[in-house]
């Protein structure tokens, strides 16, 4: 569940490169003591190296490894990296047998569809220590709560994480169409924080959503069974109940997680229906479809207001937009400027649960074992997975001292610029006005035992109050939504019926009375072509006759004539 | 192999190069020529088809089955969704051609268009990247709806048409062109002459004489139409889904037998148009009178 998704148009060319593809993967020629590592990612998902090349960090991670291999272990180690689109892309020509990898990178329930069919070889124990040590224990137990066939903690040991986030609500309060029906900003913000929102008619041609099938169904599958319902003559608690219930004490917060995650997880013909026709509700109340040119129209702010978003994705718009309300460009391109401050993105999770996702290596059979760990490990450590978080702007699964350094120059406002580094006495909740300027926030959750120099307390952040909901709160959640954060699993067997069930949603029907309106131009058609036949037929047939009766009377006459000559000679 | 057969040939003026007799070689070497052109054909046309059909007709494990058969022809959605593409389909041929016949009338006529590069000018637009015409379009609709307060979300079909249109009248004024300039004027005027009112000479002697335009112009709308998925995908907004659209969701949801066999559906919609139009295009230079 990442961005690479996009471009539609990639995807026709799916059938020309997977019998192109093989010949790419195989092409570096390698010495015998060159060892290669075939490595297959999503595009633009890794640090690649800068245009200029001073020192060893303006290099690619992918560089940076095949130094550290000839410093570390002395051996030269070839990195041959390449990218592709979709999951399902990738899926395909690996079944089919057309593609050889040492180590893939993929969605969380592609790891699992891979564990089902036995496509992927664990990894050894203790072959990726640095992982082990810094990855995020939040993420970690996401991780080991997918069960695979019933078993737990199993995709843990397949699968090595890489970057990891939401899908929530990417919206912009100060959208020029919003004035016009009434809707203020707060009002939007208190709206935002629900996926019922989406449905209201008050946003009607105000909102974007995800044109895949798997991120469009959560969000359908959270509002559909959101008040309590019946499926299969059993009765279940929707996710409202079941939140009210988590608040109230009455069932405890793992409690709460393995009910939203079962609902969450409902992929039933019956479910597929009710979703199905929610989804349609949706698709009518909705701007449109899209994948990637959301965040861009985000960011214009001239379409839409609300965008269905990966936090990623979010986070990037945000940037771009804030930029661009600095001095009225894009990407180093001057655009309207009639519309400058006009955009202020916002990230939402609604409360009645949200997705989680994560991406994640894995080793295929076959892979080389060693060498495919070292380069997880690598990426895996704390200052080159911050390089990498800076470069491509998704949230790795790793924290330790170095990532949270660099989340804190990011947000924390007791960053001293100059000395690049954290003034802890500059601002204290004990300071008068604090509660007017700034507000706390503690993601200690996520950094919680792998930290080596710095303590837990510097994950205690504090930030400008019109911070709230930026950035930051999109990269890092509030640690009082991470309960109501799920895992989508992998819908198995049901592949099939959700692809009809999505294309149902997509399809366009007309009204009745034109399907008889058709069906009598088409018969009125026959009709017409019909007799158009059989008059023919009748005009040709009154001509054959017409020459028939001519002929004859031609024959006629000339028996005549010989008659007449016959009884001349006779005479 | 040229200079054997010059050798072999007996000396010919060069002034009557049509008496040449070819000996066998060289007639040979004329039919090799076109080797590139057959290896072409079967290695870009055939080879693929091949591999459609062979998909259409398996399932994920290569074992031979009618399911994609059956599950297409079962499946109100997808025939609905090939419906609205042919509707859409002969909805825009329609429109291509009555914005163009005119134009093409005009430009072919020596009185009015001395000037080529005129008519390059109205294909022009097929030599920018048709994604980005196809973006440039959807910001420039969303500014004009908004002048009458409105947005491309409220029209998916209105800002469908206008994309389509857009992108294929440039396919449709050469063909067209190139009819009109053979177009036999001196029959028009004869028709004129003779008392025919305009309706009748248009009806009686222009459109039969532009036939084989007319034909190959709507062949080079149509099918692309169906089969097109960026146009709709943009503008709609995601909102109109063509069948070309639906073949792609099935790839890129791995159903390869599904997609193959719509895919299948449509060689056959083609092959289909073509047998129902092939006396149009053999009629080309008899003026197309004889296609009445």
């Amino acid at each position: 569940m990442n961005k690479k998704r996009f471009s539609s148009l990639s995807g026709a060319l799916l059938l020309l490169t997977t019998l192109v593809l093989p010949s790419c993967s195989e092409t570096t020629a390698s010495s015998s003591d060159e060892i290669v590592l075939n490595v297959y990612n999503s595009a633009d998902y890794i640090k690649e190296d800068s245009d200029e090349i001073n020192d060893e960090s303006d290099k690619g991670l992918v560089h940076q490894f095949e130094d550290y291999c000839e410093e570390t272990y002395h051996q030269k180690v070839h990195i041959n990296y390449s990218t592709f689109d979709t999951n399902e892309t990738m899926l395909s020509e690996l079944k089919t047998g057309k593609a050889d990898y040492d180590l893939i990178n993929c969605s969380d329930y592609v790891v699992q569809k891979m564990i089902n069919e036995d496509m992927i070889i664990p990894f050894d124990d203790d072959s990726t220590p640095n992982y082990d040590k810094y990855v995020s224990p939040f993420v970690n137990e996401k991780i080991d709560s997918i069960s695979v066939n019933g078993e737990q903690g199993i995709v843990g040991k397949y699968a090595r994480g890489y970057m990891w986030g939401t899908l929530g609500i990417l919206y912009n309060d100060s959208f020029k169409g919003l004035e016009k029906r009434g809707i203020t900003s707060e009002e939007m913000e208190e709206d935002m924080t629900s996926w019922d929102s989406l449905w209201d008619p008050k946003y009607k041609n105000l909102l974007s959503i995800k044109d895949s099938v798997r991120d469009t169904y959560a969000v359908g599958i959270f509002e559909t069974y959101r008040d309590d319902f019946t499926l299969e003559g059993k009765s279940y608690k929707g996710f409202a109940t079941l939140k009210k219930e988590y608040e109230d004490g009455t069932i405890s917060e793992a409690e709460y997680n393995q009910e939203i995650t079962t609902i969450f997880n409902f992929c039933d013909d019956d479910t597929l229906n009710v979703v199905g026709a929610k989804l349609r509700e949706l698709r009518d109340n909705a701007f449109g479809f899209e994948v990637d040119s959301g965040k861009v129209d985000m960011i214009k702010g001239d379409k839409f207001a609300i965008n269905v978003a990966w936090s990623g994705d979010a986070a990037y718009a945000m940037d771009q937009a804030d930029e661009y309300n600095a001095s009225g460009t894009i990407d180093g391109e001057k655009v309207d400027t009639e519309n400058k401050d006009l955009v202020d993105l916002r990230y939402a999770l609604p409360e009645t649960g949200a997705n989680i996702w994560f991406d994640a290596w894995v080793m295929p059979k076959g892979a080389n074992k060693l060498w495919a760990s070292r380069f997880v490990d690598f990426l895996s450590t704390p200052k080159y997975a911050a390089e990498n978080m800076e470069y491509i702007g998704y949230t790795p699964v790793i924290a330790g001292d170095e990532i949270l350094e660099l989340v804190q120059s990011w947000y924390d406002a007791r960053y001293d610029e100059e000395k690049e580094e954290m003034d802890y006495s500059s601002i204290t909740p004990e300071d008068e006005g604090f509660a007017d300027e700034y507000y706390t926030k503690d993601i200690s959750y996520f950094f919680k035992g792998t930290l080596d120099e710095l303590d837990d307390s510097a994950a205690h952040f504090i930030l400008p109050l019109d911070s709230r909901n930026k950035q930051f709160d999109t990269q890092y959640p509030d640690e009082s939504l991470l309960p109501h954060l799920t895992i989508m699993a992998d819908f198995g067997s049901q592949n099939a019926s959700m692809l009809l069930m999505w294309e149902s949603v997509k399809n366009t029907s007309l009204p009745t009375w034109a399907y008889y309106f058709i069906l009598g131009i088409l018969v009125l058609i026959l009709v017409l072509f019909l007799l158009l036949q059989v008059s023919r037929h009748a005009v040709k047939k009154r001509r054959k006759d017409r020459k028939q009766a001519r002929e004859e009377a031609r024959k006629l006459k000339i028996q005549q004539l010989k008659k007449q000559e016959q009884q001349k000679k006779a005479a | 192999m040229t200079m054997s057969a010059e050798e072999k040939t007996p000396a010919v003026k060069p002034s009557r190069p049509e008496h040449v007799h070819h000996g066998p070689n060289a007639r040979t070497f004329i039919k090799s020529l076109s080797l590139p052109f057959v290896l072409f054909l079967i290695l870009f046309v055939l080879i693929p088809i091949l591999f459609i059909i062979y998909y259409a007709f398996t399932d994920a494990n290569g074992n031979f089955t009618g399911q994609a058969f059956v599950d297409f022809f079962t499946n109100t959605v997808k025939l609905n969704v090939l419906l609205i593409s042919v509707l859409i389909g002969i909805f825009n041929t329609f429109l291509c051609l009555l914005i163009t016949f005119p134009l093409a009338y005009l430009l072919a006529n020596p009185k009015i268009n001395k000037n080529y590069v005129l008519v390059m000018l109205f294909v022009m637009p097929m030599w920018i990247n048709f994604v980005l015409r196809t973006g440039a379009l959807r910001d420039l609709l969303t500014i004009m709806l908004g002048w009458v307060g409105s947005t491309t979300a409220e029209h998916p079909l209105l800002c469908t048409m206008i994309g389509l249109v857009v992108n294929y009248i440039p396919f449709t004024v050469l063909p067209l062109y190139s009819t009109m300039l053979k177009l036999d004027r001196s029959q028009i005027e004869a028709a004129k002459d003779l008392g025919c009112n305009p309706f009748y000479t248009f009806t009686r002697n222009i459109i039969p004489q532009a036939m084989p335009g007319l034909v190959s112009a709507s062949m080079m709308v149509f099918m692309p139409t169906i089969s097109s998925y960026v146009i709709t995908d943009t503008l709609s907004e995601g909102k109109i889904m063509l069948f070309g659209n639906s073949i792609y969701l099935s790839f890129s949801y791995s159903d390869w037998n599904g997609g193959s066999f719509m895919s299948l559906i449509m060689l056959i919609i083609i092959f289909a148009v073509m047998f129902a139009t092939r006396k149009f295009d053999r009629s080309d230079n008899g003026r197309g009178v004889g296609a009445w």
